[in-house]
């Protein structure tokens, strides 16, 4: 059997949104993962469907399951840290890859890739999902609006109705992102600040006033490979919590549970982190839940030699049927999107890039609506 | 007065310097696991411990015939060290129980007060057992009496506590693992004279303190208390309250199941949360001269309502102690909260040569003189306000 897709990290969260999205799309998917069981109701309910165990620190595990799926599209949903060895099997392997975004050095070492890719005649994108991912395609529409950028500030805020923690993302990658330190690109430089040094309070449109620090993100360094030629000096990612998540992420970090140093628990080091993502999987999301999330970004620059700033949003409210996901609806679909774009060769720029270049913009936006999420321009909405 | 305080932690350091200050007392005797070496600076011996060394803490014993032992160490020494004590007939003391749930089906309450199991001992003996001789429990226990004592019908006591750190940021002004199993402990509650176990920060109300606290927020936590009073003061209804600045981070610990005694397993490995947080988290971080703190405040309610000359009466003892930056004024490196309660304790322990009785007994037991002489004291003390007022 030829498979349509196959999606790497198929039993995590993005993996199971993607998963669902395009099953219930009639594709064919191989689901490739550790734990099957978190993914049994897809492969019982579905016929075009199959299931292979893979281990990312076994390359050839990937490799064989990509070549067993016939297919020629890997959506790769699987920890950032593992992007470029799956865009260099699939560049070896010749087919088309898309993933979620990792860290700037990651994504670097990605785009080296390109000249194999496109030799290849395939393409790798990278940082497909939420920030980076629409984003970097709001960004796109923006900028052509412009004669010169200079100044982008992107971010996230969400919030949800019942005010409770529920751990919003890996609760590893959340709390790198709140201790590790923040890239800020300043007239050209990268500058790198401490998160919690960095709090702010902000309002955003649909979410209200909540907290949000620098953390790291690609967009640093995708937005100034993209637009260094348009004038682009200074670049800030903001991320936003609300109070209810902050203050409990903070307080888990002040506790010690950001500590890298490893407990000698009678016998067993433990690492910190390690024990509360193994704890908070036991965590139960309260009933009736739901969470809804603004990404938005601002472009300053000049348009006929007159400063022109604009906001560009992508509001996320509750997608009926997905609320155990909550605001990671906002990183797996537009991954599906883009995925079956590629499919149907709608994109068809070859090489390895991030999606500020290469992706229809109005093509993807009203793919989005479709999903109920829309985006706005300047407050007015476009799609 | 020769007395051996074990334990030299955030309270039984305060306690000791207190204690050392009173002319009633020859001698402080101060044990501590982390002493290494044996020292004597005036009336103040200071000696290695280890409590789980039964035979030495006997040796002790044996050697200095204190006239008084204070737990002021993990209540789980309790057990051991009243054992020793009767072996040796020697006047005990302690702060807190253990307070286990009982497994006797028998059990009027479902939690146990573990030194109780020593009353026939200690009366064989000749010799006191003061148990719960803090500030909460202690002080709170003999105001519950007072109030009793001034009524004719007792029908509900409201023991609402102020735990003001001037801050929400988690930090432990005593002993850390006591005040995770604390958080970690279902509240009891005496209601219709029947003891009921309720959920954690559960029973919000609006308490309105007197100034400066006014109107606050409280929950039920889990206190000593309604494990004794219940037994020795005729009442129906008890329950104990807290306004904590502290109560989200609390119930964070609480709700996210990191202080849980359920294992979940990690490398092959059971793994308590409540054992593993233990090891992460910091120890006793209250840093007493970080501004922050400096109106930091501990106080305490007592209010009963009952019966006086057949008409409804409400009487209520506001306990106020002093705020962090007066605590420091008298260097004895001690906090908000273990200032008062050492010194809750240190009053107690001198008031032990008054107490005619023998054998266990919580503080809402004792003598009415012997009452009267602790409020006496508890008034000298330095910046303690108590006010009473009654509706």
């Amino acid at each position: 059997m030829t498979f349509d897709f196959v999606i790497l990290g198929a039993t995590g969260m993005q993996g199971r949104i993607v998963v669902r999205d395009l099953l219930e799309k009639h594709y064919s998917v191989l689901l490739c993962g550790r734990d099957k069981p978190r993914v049994e109701h897809f492969l019982k309910k579905y016929k075009r469907t199959a299931f292979r165990y893979i281990e990312a620190t076994k390359i050839n595990t990937i490799a064989k399951a990509i070549r067993y799926s016939k297919s020629n599209v890997v959506i790769n949903c699987m920890e950032g840290d593992w992007n470029y060895q799956v865009f260099n099997v699939c560049g070896k392997l010749g087919v088309n890859c898309i993933d979620l975004g990792s860290e700037i050095p990651e994504t670097k070492k990605q785009f080296s890739l390109n000249p194999v890719f496109k030799k290849k005649n395939i393409c790798g994108i990278t940082g497909i999902g939420s920030v980076p991912g629409i984003g970097n395609i709001m960004l796109h529409h923006a900028a052509d609006k412009f004669d010169s950028v200079h100044e982008i500030h992107v971010g996230f805020a969400w919030d949800s109705n019942i005010k409770e923690f529920v751990v919003p993302f890996s609760i590893e990658s959340v709390i790198e992102e709140f201790t590790d330190r923040a890239p800020i690109v300043q007239n050209k430089h990268f500058k790198y600040k401490v998160p919690l040094h960095t709090v702010v309070r902000e309002y955003h449109h649909y979410i209200g006033k909540e907290n949000e620090i620098f953390v790291r993100h690609p967009e640093q360094y995708t937005f100034l490979h993209y637009f260094g030629h348009k004038g682009l000096k200074n670049i800030k990612f903001y991320a936003g919590f609300p109070d209810h998540s902050f203050k409990i992420i903070v307080s888990l970090i002040k506790l010690g549970f950001a500590d890298r140093k490893e407990i000698n628990y009678f016998g067993t080091k433990i690492r910190p982190v390690y024990f509360l993502k193994q704890l908070l999987k036991n965590l139960r999301i309260p009933k009736g839940y739901k969470e809804k999330e603004n990404l938005w970004v601002r472009i300053i620059g000049r348009k006929n030699r007159k400063i022109k700033v604009m906001l560009m949003e992508c509001l996320v409210p509750p997608l009926k049927g997905w609320e155990s996901a909550g605001c990671n609806i906002d990183t797996g679909l537009p991954a599906s999107i883009i995925a079956q774009m590629v499919k149907k060769a709608i994109i068809t720029q070859k090489g390895c890039f991030s999606p500020e270049v290469g992706v229809p913009t109005q093509l993807f936006f009203k793919k989005l609506r479709k999903r109920h999420m829309r985006v706005y321009e300047n407050g007015r909405v476009i799609n | 007065m020769k007395i051996l305080v074990l334990g030299h932690g955030a309270v039984g350091s305060v306690l000791t310097k207190l204690l050392h200050k009173e002319k009633a007392v020859t001698a402080v005797l101060s044990a501590d696991i982390n002493f290494k070496e044996e020292k004597i600076t005036g009336k103040l011996h200071q000696m290695h411990m280890n409590l789980k060394d039964k035979a030495h803490l006997q040796e002790i014993l044996q050697k200095y015939h204190p006239d008084l032992v204070i737990n002021a160490s993990h209540p789980s020494f309790n057990a051991t060290i009243l054992e020793e004590c009767v072996k040796a007939g020697v006047n005990y003391m302690d702060l807190a129980a253990c307070w286990e749930p009982d497994k006797n089906k028998r059990a009027v309450s479902p939690y146990k007060i573990e030194q109780f199991d020593f009353d026939k001992q200690f009366r064989e003996r000749n010799i006191l057992g003061l148990i719960e001789a803090g500030v909460s429990p202690g002080m709170t226990n003999l105001f519950v009496r007072q109030c009793a004592d001034e009524l004719d019908k007792l029908d509900t006591i409201k023991i609402r506590l102020v735990d003001y750190s001037g801050t929400n940021e988690l930090h432990f002004a005593w002993s850390k693992e006591a005040l995770l199993d604390e958080i970690n402990s279902k509240p009891l509650v005496y209601k219709d004279g029947k003891f009921m176990i309720m959920e954690p920060f559960s029973g919000v109300e609006k308490y309105a303190f007197p100034k400066p606290f006014g109107k606050q927020e409280v929950s039920l936590i889990c206190q000593d208390e309604i494990g004794t009073i219940p037994f020795f003061v005729k009442l129906k209804n008890l329950d104990i309250k807290d306004y904590d600045t502290q109560v989200d981070i609390h119930k964070f610990l609480y709700k996210l199941g990191l202080i849980s005694k359920n294992k979940i397993k990690i490398k092959d490995v059971d793994v308590s949360p409540f054992e593993f947080v233990n090891k992460v988290l910091p120890d006793v971080s209250f840093n007493n001269e970080d501004p922050k703190f400096s109106k930091a405040q501990f106080a305490f309610a007592v209010e009963a309502q009952g019966k006086l000359k057949k008409k409804k009466r409400t009487i209520r003892y506001f306990v106020k102690f002093p705020k962090q930056k007066d605590i420091n004024k008298l260097g004895l490196g001690a906090n908000f909260i273990s200032y008062p309660t050492a010194v809750s304790a240190k009053i107690f322990a001198l008031a032990v040569q008054h107490i005619k009785s023998q054998g266990i007994i919580p503080p809402e037991a004792l003598e009415k003189d012997v009452r009267k002489f602790i409020i006496s004291e508890l008034r000298k003390a330095g910046h303690v306000q108590i006010t009473k007022e009654h509706w």
